[in-house]
């Protein structure tokens, strides 16, 4: 099946790697949702907002020392010799994400670090070359999501979270 | 930051409480946490220093149900308080969706919520946001202290914009689920992007 999201396009490329890479894999927006995890539990949305915290604060740390600072080429490291996390971020259509590992009990980070710069290099390739298909000239969606919500349909809402 | 993805029907959200320092941000974050059932919440991340003040910020995801269709997700965010953590407040408030500010109801404070709220304006306006279009609610909290300031004052000092706003005791939960409900509302009727 052709890809119509960065989500779906994502997943068709990651899922297969999951098999030959020992760690926890995952990407998320710059905005810190996420678009990709290996594990799907209760920490799954959390990893994508801290990694954003994470990055965002190194980033700006960086631009307080030297000003306008281009973070394009940067990598973020977290690690001993044996486990760690480790971000890359990369552009698909415009816009920056970021491609992260977390990992323990590794014997070869160097060698895990290397494969997933390699996935990040195929990912921007694939999109490159099998760009997402184009919206058609018009489908833009106008206004407003919802035009009104009424006080029952949120506490409904609410209610469905058990609150 | 507000994303939907129209294929699996889903939106993600992003609210900041904001406030003075001890009024009270974490506490509505956490009492939301408690009171929200285990499989409709994520994992609440709490960077601290020592003393439990926060540091950097809090975070609870919370997964609620489906409005017309729309499996909806919160993302709730309080910064940090205190004054010298301007610039981690700065980032936070990056690709906001909705803002509570929780005011601190005491007469002593008073200085300290108008310094607080200048700041949240000075930020979202260097952040390009247009401040008549970022929904925001406000929270009078600690209504049960003494030596308060009556809401009139409040809302006349901190409130030019008319914003909604709710009298609270997070530390007891009145107020709190309320507050986040008007903000959830506003938030959702804000985001652009009709069906087609």
């Amino acid at each position: 099946m052709k890809a119509v999201t960065v989500t779906e396009k994502v997943k068709q490329l990651l899922d297969p790697k999951l098999g030959t890479i020992k760690a926890r894999l995952f990407v998320t927006r710059e905005d810190g949702i996420t678009i990709y995890d290996s594990v799907q539990d209760n920490t799954t949305t959390s990893v994508a907002a801290l990694v954003s915290g994470v990055w965002q604060a190194s980033e700006a740390l960086m631009n307080l020392v030297y000003e306008q600072n281009d973070v394009k080429e940067f990598r973020l490291g977290f690690d001993t010799s044996s486990q760690g996390i480790y971000l890359f971020p990369f552009n698909l259509t415009g816009k920056r994400y970021f491609l992260g590992a977390i990992y323990h009990e590794c014997l070869n980070p160097g060698q895990l670090k290397r494969q997933i710069a390699l996935i990040k290099e195929e990912m921007e390739r694939s999109f490159e070359t099998e760009p997402l298909p184009k919206k058609p000239v018009g489908s833009m969606r106008q206004g407003y999501l919802f035009q009104d919500i009424s006080d029952a349909e949120i506490d409904r809402l609410f209610s469905l979270g058990g609150i | 930051m507000s994303f939907v993805n129209y294929h699996t029907k889903e939106i993600n959200c992003k609210i900041v409480y904001y406030g003075p320092g001890l009024g009270g941000k974490t506490t509505n974050i956490q009492y939301i946490y408690q009171k929200t059932s285990s499989g409709n919440k994520g994992q609440m991340i709490t960077l601290n220093t020592e003393n439990e003040r926060t540091l950097f910020f809090d975070f609870l995801p919370l997964d609620l149900g489906e409005i017309r269709g729309f499996k909806t997700r919160f993302h709730l965010y309080t910064v940090p308080g205190q004054v010298f953590y301007e610039a981690s407040r700065k980032l936070i408030l990056r690709g906001v969706d909705g803002l509570v500010f929780v005011a601190d109801s005491q007469v002593e404070r008073m200085e300290a919520n108008l310094e607080s709220f200048h700041g949240l304006e000075k930020n979202l306006l260097d952040q390009g946001y247009d401040l008549s279009k970022v929904p925001m609610v406000m929270q009078w909290n600690k209504r049960d202290l003494p030596n308060i300031v009556p809401v009139e004052d409040l809302q006349h000092q901190l409130n030019k914009r008319k914003n909604p706003a709710f009298e609270a005791i997070a530390s007891q939960g009145h107020g709190v689920f309320e507050t986040l409900k008007m903000v959830s509302k506003s938030v959702l009727l804000n985001i652009k992007g009709g069906l087609e």
